[in-house]
């Protein structure tokens, strides 16, 4: 036990020197990188990262994957658009929103469970679906909405001084510690990812954690597509390319096990910093971001070949 | 005695500190067919894997008769040096490429090739040749694996023995899934292997076969060697007695009869495996009820019907009269059946997870959905660390580092939280020291006690005569007997087994 749990700690601990790190080299390089405006716009630019990796965890602690985050984020703002032209409500839109995602990924957990399929499979598939049908809906064309009541989502504040986005975030990271650590349903995902069948032969439903830790995932995903379309100001059927793989890299960077069973959700959070002061910080000092691309694939690298070779010296 | 052209002398293996295989002795003629008898663990595998160079002796010398007919010391490091030297096994399980055709299979790791092309008419040449030996002409060696018979399949896997020119072939349980017209095709190559001068090592459980088809035969128990004897010289009955020995004594064998008459669980009507054959059984209230048979016999797909792992087809369930339905273990477990299953390591462990959330997993369904502090856990936890004494550094120990015997009582645990009236224990002492052997019986003698049923499966034959009140014996699907264990001894019971 304080074998694994040492290995934890210096883990994390890795995490917070590299995070100390970068603010500090950062703040060396860009005179504008280390002031308080800067530093709510780094919280509001990690928060749609932020509020799927949440779920992310969840799916990657069962062992599964879903690469259909930044599909979903773009069929919900286009949709979402559509409704709030027709409404112009903000209520119904974001009911919309969570609607739509929770629905999408109710589909991926149950084709997945009962159809016995890999999730990378399914949710390449529904990835395929929901670009396609963004782009069938808007012949390609964004839905430009500047109506503060929609965009709220994106860059609205509270006191004028919280991020909207952020306050979300906090809320859904304190609900997804709750869940995680302190639920029957939490140990459920924890010990069906560790050993399915076990967990069968224990009586555990594991097609129905599997189906509710997916329709979790899913609302995450359309509370995060909303915000992302508040932020562009409108249903884009590009929006959200490849975000699965920024969602992916916070998540392993947080030493959750891609084989399941093992991570913790405060070590996502660290990756989900690191990774967004890493982008912020290189926007910051005029790094392409063919470049940032370049830089977040050796990260990931190197924290997988970590935990390959931390589980190998236990 | 030139005729020998394999002598395993004195051989030992250890693994992890415990003896398997002590100063055996084993030696193989030419053109013979050398049945292996004993027990599972009795360490015939062990010695077979030996021999194809799976694992490396610790002490002791094997000799093999090379070119000139000499016999020399042999080091057979890898599979690959007993395949070249002329050894091969044919496991229960084929180790054939399914999706690839039957030459391919042949031929594989040692493909003909011109240049750097693979050479498909040489291929289908030597497939063609070796699937003449083994009488398969009619099939055509492009065909894909996956799409033949069972005993075609262990034709195939013959024939790559034979394109490796095999002087010593292993049949492991070659019958156990073939039907009875089947076994008489083996057994007509068998005796065409032998008359062109293959040797067959041949383990098998079933009597009947061993006496038509062996030339010696080999007894195993515990590690050691006991005899080896013509089939021409011995007995059914002497062979069960040297299969079991004669040492056992009943120390503390379970005192009278069980205390109740009421029926807890009936099963009628149950078809258990590709056996075709139906079976009933009942368990009383406070009885402790060993299944005993050889693997395959069916008691362990038996006992997953029960558990609702498998469909139960026909079968029909009875609790206490009243007829139950159990689609899934989560029925089960509502309708207070538990099982401990054979396999710990990928059924009843979750290997990432520490003492306590394995204990608690099952036993969470009757707490409330948040759980404050873990307190009801870690009471939970400590109340059966205490009663079945489990030893660990804490409740937050990671499973694995845990003894076999002390990870079986957690798992022992995990099902008494849960108050449950029938238990099914899967060979549950397997891979468990003496010392927590003990215990786990004595676990189940209370649990009878207090009025749970006990449905204990257990290839241990002393073991399952000491701890049961009743026996069911199995083979092949079907009942062959069902006695109180005070009227039986292990010959009867060993006799119901193989026949």
């Amino acid at each position: 036990m304080n074998l694994s749990k040492n290995k934890e700690i210096i883990r994390q601990g890795t995490l917070v020197a590299v995070l100390l790190l970068e603010v500090v080299l950062f703040s060396y390089f860009s005179r504008n990188f280390f002031t308080f405006s800067n530093l709510i716009n780094v919280l509001r630019q990690i928060s749609v990262t932020g509020i799927s990796a949440v779920g992310m965890f969840m799916i990657i602690l069962l062992g599964d994957i879903d690469l259909s985050v930044g599909a979903v984020y773009a069929f919900v703002g286009v949709i979402c658009a559509y409704i709030f032209r027709a409404t112009q409500s903000t209520v119904i839109v974001f009911i919309s929103a969570v609607a739509i995602g929770t629905c999408i990924g109710m589909i991926s957990g149950f084709i997945t469970a009962k159809g016995k399929i890999p999730a990378f499979i399914t949710t390449l598939a529904v990835t395929s679906v929901c670009r396609g049908t963004a782009y069938i809906l808007t012949g390609g064309t964004p839905i430009g909405i500047s109506n503060p009541k929609f965009t709220v989502f994106g860059s609205g504040y509270v006191f004028s001084m919280v991020p909207i986005p952020v306050v979300i975030m906090i809320v859904i990271v304190a609900a997804g510690f709750f869940l995680v650590g302190y639920t029957r349903f939490g140990r459920y995902v924890y010990a069906c990812g560790g050993n399915g069948q076990a967990s069968r032969w224990s009586g555990i439903n594991v097609d129905r954690i599997r189906i509710l830790v997916f329709t979790i995932s899913g609302f995450l995903c359309g509370i995060s597509g909303l915000i992302l379309a508040g932020r562009l100001g409108g249903g884009l059927p590009g929006a959200g390319d490849s975000a699965e793989m920024d969602v992916i890299t916070t998540v392993v960077l947080g030493g959750t096990s891609m084989a399941g069973g093992k991570g913790k959700l405060w070590g996502v959070i660290l990756g989900v910093f690191v990774i967004g002061v890493l982008n912020n910080g290189l926007t910051m000092m005029n790094v392409s971001s063919y470049w940032q691309q370049v830089v977040k694939g050796i990260i990931i690298l190197i924290a997988v070949l970590f935990d390959i070779h931390a589980s190998k010296t236990s | 005695m030139s005729d020998v052209i394999l002598q395993m002398s004195n051989i030992t293996k250890r693994f992890s500190g415990v003896t398997v295989l002590n100063k055996v002795n084993f030696n193989l003629r030419r053109g013979e067919v050398h049945v292996l008898i004993g027990e599972n663990g009795a360490g015939k595998s062990t010695l077979m894997k030996i021999l194809t160079g799976i694992h490396q002796k610790d002490e002791g010398r094997i000799l093999l008769m090379d070119q000139e007919g000499e016999l020399k010391e042999a080091e057979l490091d890898s599979p690959v040096t007993a395949l070249e030297k002329g050894i091969s096994m044919v496991f229960q399980e084929f180790n054939l490429m399914e999706n690839m055709t039957i030459a391919e299979n042949i031929c594989i790791g040692y493909e003909p090739v011109k240049g750097i092309v693979l050479d498909r008419k040489k291929m289908m040449q030597t497939a063609r040749e070796q699937m003449r030996r083994v009488n398969m002409e009619d099939v055509s060696p492009t065909a894909v694996v996956e799409t033949l018979t069972t005993a075609q399949k262990q034709c195939v896997e013959i024939a790559k023995c034979l394109s490796h020119d095999a002087k010593i072939i292993i049949l492991d349980e070659p019958t156990s899934s073939l039907s009875e017209k089947e076994v008489v095709t083996l057994f007509s190559l068998i005796r065409s292997l032998k008359a062109s001068g293959v040797s067959i090592v041949y383990i098998s459980h079933r009597m009947e076969e061993i006496f038509e088809i062996g030339d010696r035969i080999t007894v195993f128990r515990d590690g050691e060697m006991i005899d080896t004897v013509h089939v021409a010289d011995t007995t059914e009955n002497d062979l069960v007695k040297m299969i079991i020995g004669r040492e056992f004594v009943s120390d503390d064998a379970c005192e009278g009869e069980r205390k109740h008459e009421e029926v807890r669980l009936e099963g009628r009507n149950i078809s258990v495996g590709k056996f075709g054959k139906k079976l009933d059984f009942r368990i009383y209230k406070g009885e402790i009820l060993g299944i005993f048979g050889l693997v395959g016999a069916g008691r362990t797909e038996l006992a997953r019907m029960i558990f609702g792992i498998d469909p139960m087809g026909d079968g029909v369930l009875y609790k206490d009269g009243k007829q139950i339905r159990i689609r899934n273990p989560r029925d089960a477990i509502r309708q207070g059946i538990g099982m401990i299953p054979e396999d710990r390591k990928h059924l009843g462990l979750i290997t990432k997870l520490d003492v306590r959330d394995n204990l608690t997993l099952a036993a969470l369904k009757k707490m409330p959905a948040v759980l404050k502090n873990r307190t009801m856990e870690t009471s939970l936890t400590e109340e059966y660390i205490d009663r079945l004494g489990i030893v660990t550094a804490g409740q937050q120990q990671m499973i694995e580092r845990l003894s076999g015997g002390n990870q079986q009582k957690v798992v022992i645990s995990k099902w008494l939280a849960l108050d449950l009236d029938v238990v099914i224990l899967d060979e549950p002492t397997r891979g468990v020291d003496v010392g927590a052997k003990a215990e786990i019986y004595g676990i189940m003698r209370q649990l009878a006690e207090e009025g749970k049923s006990i449905l204990m499966i257990s290839s241990d034959l002393p073991e399952v005569l000491r701890v049961s009140h009743r026996i069911l014996v199995m083979h092949d699907g079907e009942i062959k007997l069902n006695r109180p264990s005070n009227e039986l001894d292990q010959e009867q019971i060993m006799h119901a087994a193989i026949s």
